[in-house]
């Protein structure tokens, strides 16, 4: 009973100590652990689960709108990205692709536009005063692993329907090749929680 | 004779390929394909690539024979009017049949444009190198960044450490050069003279060993601990109150340090400018404040961390803070300027007889 009450209480109580956009991260990453979830019981069931991958592209564009277009001068150009993809996606879904079927470019857009932005804002980091150490700074933390998550992610996104339908060797490399830098970007992520209480909520944080 | 003028002319085709049509597998969706008879080429895709060809011909009985250049070299002799090619190889194929009957002829042709799939085009693996090459760019770009970074640092400490030597060693190694040259021309004249001179220059040359100290203290990378910070905030403070305690004046000196405050740490910056603060406010209270009881605190707020030195001892007024000591006067604006550096605020408290009351808070 305490191997799963303990983690949970623990979760909650770290939960209650997240700014906002580290909720977004936690919650983006959960999104994504029950997303593949689902995915794997469908499977399992014999029952077509490429539906799933809208679920995830709202994920990412979601994530976008509360961890990088929540202040700055480029909110409104970064939140009028992310309604143009979400837009886009019933366009491609009902118009283009049909349903259940892989939403390749509205997902590689939302992963690219992940991975722009963790690089835009790794760089705004970088430039930063350098009186203030990012040795401990979380967000140096989260932005180098969204920019690896989605740089492999938007590559696996750009070629999956396509492999899955001629190349089950190549969409398994892929697959493999997005689950190792996936733990990367992980093993970054837990990493910028475990500083996160140096800076997060810190008046003058460079992030 | 009579077949090459036929042929030559084109009036006859003794074999003609009539019709064409893909084989579709049953898992795979339906692709466009046309062809009419006469075309020479036909176009398929790598996943639809089976093709059953039919051929007509004038003969009665005819008898054909074919090849694929590239996959079937040798003719296939064969009495059937169609020809089954499954799994055709990506790339280009010709097809050639012929009547058996009517060798003199030349064969039928049917080119056939079996397309390739994207990962076998001359572009895709470029392709990937390429964006494999802009990960690794992008990468070591920051990585650039990164270290261009850290040499900017490193040049700021330099600058910060050259400036600490330059104004606070040079004019005091300057005064003590200016005191014994006037001490070496008095010696004679005016003993006395000579007995004060010497002292400050003692005096003067303690300031510059207890400068040095806190430069070589504050650049010091095991002292980047809040417990290391502590412990000498601790001896500072009892140095300084046992010193007062020869003036016949008791100092109680109550140190109150957070346990969370202790496990933070300070960069070499932030650790050097909150320590001058804090060192500032003592050395005032242990001058100037005739305190008996002294109470440092420090503890963290969210974010910041407060320091807080609080006496009992006259007080003064913060407006216009007496000068008792002429050839000073500027620890107040510099406990405020490097308070500003610290990103924090600097608060000071106090009325006459009251005691006073220095609040820093910055963030950590």
């Amino acid at each position: 009973m305490i191997v799963i009450v303990w983690p949970i209480l623990t979760g909650l109580i770290v939960w209650r100590q997240l700014d906002r956009r580290e909720r977004s991260l936690i919650a983006f990453l959960l999104s994504l652990l029950t997303g593949e979830i689902i995915a794997t019981i469908l499977r399992f069931s014999m029952m077509r689960n490429h539906f799933m991958h809208y679920v995830a592209t709202l994920a990412v564009l979601g994530l976008i709108l509360f961890f990088y277009a929540n202040s700055g001068r480029s909110r409104w150009i970064v939140t009028s990205i992310v309604v143009a993809i979400t837009v886009s996606i019933p366009i491609e879904v009902f118009v283009w692709t049909g349903f259940n079927q892989i939403n390749t470019v509205t997902e590689t857009l939302a992963w690219l536009l992940l991975t722009s932005l963790a690089f835009i804002n790794l760089k705004h980091l970088l430039d930063s005063s350098a009186e203030v150490s990012l040795r401990k700074n979380p967000f140096v933390y989260y932005h180098t692993g969204f920019f690896i998550l989605g740089f492999f992610r938007a590559g696996k996104s750009c070629f999956v329907r396509y492999f899955i339908e001629t190349s089950l060797d190549l969409y398994f490399f892929m697959d493999t090749l997005v689950v190792i830098m996936g733990a990367v970007a992980y093993s970054l992520f837990a990493l910028g929680i475990l500083y996160r209480q140096r800076l997060s909520v810190s008046s003058n944080a460079v992030v | 004779m009579l077949a090459d003028l036929i042929c030559s002319s084109g009036l006859a085709q003794p074999v003609r390929i009539s019709h064409v049509e893909p084989v579709r597998r049953p898992y795979a969706s339906a692709v466009s394909f046309s062809y009419r008879q006469g075309d020479s080429v036909v176009h398929l895709s790598y996943f639809n690539n089976n093709l059953i060809i039919y051929l007509a011909s004038e003969d009665h009985n005819p008898e054909y024979r074919y090849k694929v250049s590239s996959l079937l070299p040798q003719y296939v002799n064969t009495r059937d009017t169609f020809v089954v090619l499954p799994n055709l190889p990506n790339g280009e194929l010709l097809f050639e049949v012929q009547n058996i009957h009517q060798s003199n002829f030349p064969p039928a042709h049917l080119k056939i444009i079996v397309e390739s799939p994207l990962w076998l085009r001359w572009w895709f693996l470029p392709m990937m190198f390429l964006y494999g090459l802009l990960f690794v760019s992008a990468f070591l770009y920051l990585f650039y960044r990164y270290r261009l970074r850290q040499f900017m640092r490193l040049q700021r400490v330099r600058d910060r450490i050259a400036r600490d030597l330059h104004d606070d060693m040079g004019s005091y190694l300057s005064s003590i050069s200016i005191m014994s040259q006037t001490a070496r021309r008095s010696a004679m004249k005016d003993p006395a003279k000579t007995q004060a001179t010497l002292e400050r220059i003692g005096q003067t040359a303690r300031q510059v060993m207890d400068s040095m100290g806190d430069i070589v203290w504050s650049i010091n990378p095991t002292h980047d601990s809040m417990e290391q910070v502590v412990a000498r905030m601790t001896d500072v403070a009892s140095s300084l109150f046992a010193w007062s305690a020869d003036q016949a004046v008791h100092v109680a000196l109550d140190m109150d340090v957070a346990a969370e405050v202790r496990q933070l740490s300070l960069s070499a910056e932030n650790r050097r400018d909150f320590f001058l603060i804090y060192k500032e406010a003592v050395t005032n209270v242990a001058k100037y404040a005739k305190a008996s009881h002294v109470r440092v605190s420090l503890r963290r707020e969210g974010a910041n961390l407060v320091l807080v030195v609080q006496d009992d001892g006259q007080g003064f007024n913060t407006q216009s803070p007496v000068r008792q000591n002429p050839s000073g006067g500027n620890g107040l604006r510099n406990m405020q300027t490097r308070a500003a550096l610290l990103n924090g605020t600097l608060t000071v408290e106090s009325t006459i007889g009251q005691g006073a009351n220095v609040t820093l808070r910055f963030p950590v």
